[in-house]
């Protein structure tokens, strides 16, 4: 969702470190995003190829790295992979857990000369 | 070459609520983010707070609109310190504005801050404003399935008001199925039935409210 916001603050971002690192044109991001947030990838896309456009980053393959929502079980510690938004422990079917994965919004890296 | 960045990509916002989240602790202030969609009560639940609350504690109110000020002028009676504000198409309210309506409140002597976020389950969920907790509320008129068609709200909340129990007998709303899919995506969230037309409930809400307090005094 925003993925237009998103990208937005991605944009400042790739220019910030562009200029910082002195480069003349970036050529890929990558992004790693929680499954949680909602952002869908081709909507990233679009928006990336639409603000991208007539900057340093023009023209750049974004690679959007999906990360999956992890839980730690307050009860027994363990830690496993939400599926199908079962936020509960299968090894002891506690619902006290904590989401430790699953929401990042991050730029990770980006490669350019 | 490869650059590490490592950057929250809404880090603006991000650095805004954490600074609302510092403030608030330090004047000692609860904010809750009220969310649910349009017509579930968030203006209701405020009413019936505001007026039993007032006599307690000091409150105030952040109104989220997209257009109008009918909510606002709704809580004018309560004779509290309202913000408005009319994000003016965008469907979430963002830490930039909070923070904005928190100085045109004297934040040291409040007790509560409430905000009424716009009426949307999905967008602000999304969005951190600094709250101490969002409260989520649904309405027995929009059907049981709405906990596991917003996953990130119900997943996120600190609480769920379920609103309108006095419409059960005329829908078919399905209270084990709602009750169970809550639980699903969020272990023992306290689950609230109320009614805000019929003044049914709302002591639970209350006493939360008071319980929360009294966290963020410890």
């Amino acid at each position: 969702m925003h993925e237009f916001s998103i990208v937005e603050g991605l944009m400042g971002i790739i220019e910030e470190t562009a200029q910082k690192h002195s480069l003349c044109r970036v050529d890929l991001v990558k992004l790693k995003i929680g499954a949680m947030r909602q952002a869908v990838p081709e909507a990233l896309q679009f928006a990336f190829e639409a603000l991208a456009d007539g900057t340093v980053a023009q023209g750049a393959k974004i690679i959007i790295e999906e990360i999956p929502v992890r839980i730690k079980c307050n009860d027994c510690s363990g830690e496993n992979t939400v599926k199908d938004y079962a936020f509960f422990c299968p090894s002891c079917e506690s619902r006290q857990v904590t989401v430790i994965q699953g929401k990042e919004l991050f730029i990770e890296s980006l490669e350019g000369d | 070459m490869e650059i590490k960045v490592i950057k929250h990509l809404l880090d603006a916002s991000q650095k805004k609520a954490g600074e609302i989240r510092n403030l608030l602790a330090e004047k000692k202030t609860l904010m809750v983010n009220i969310i649910g969609s349009p017509g579930s009560g968030k203006t209701s639940l405020l009413e019936k707070t505001l007026a039993a609350l007032k006599p307690k504690y000091a409150l105030a109110v952040i109104e989220g609109d997209v257009a109008t000020d009918r909510d606002a002028v709704r809580l004018q009676k309560y004779d509290v310190p309202i913000c408005l504000i009319n994000t003016e198409g965008a469907c979430h309210l963002e830490p930039m504005s909070i923070r904005k309506s928190l100085d045109e409140f004297d934040l040291g002597n409040l007790d509560i801050v409430f905000v009424e976020n716009v009426g949307n389950l999905v967008c602000p969920a999304e969005f951190d404003i600094g709250e101490h907790a969002k409260i989520a509320i649904a309405s027995v008129a929009e059907g049981h399935d709405k906990p596991e068609k917003y996953p990130l709200l119900f997943n996120e909340c600190k609480a769920v008001v379920l609103n309108k129990v006095d419409l059960l007998p005329y829908t078919d709303f399905d209270k084990n199925y709602f009750y169970e899919s809550v639980c699903k995506l969020n272990g023992n969230v306290p689950i609230i039935e109320t009614s805000c037309r019929a003044a049914q409930g709302l002591d639970a809400w209350f006493t939360l409210l008071g319980e929360m307090r009294a966290e963020l005094l410890k």
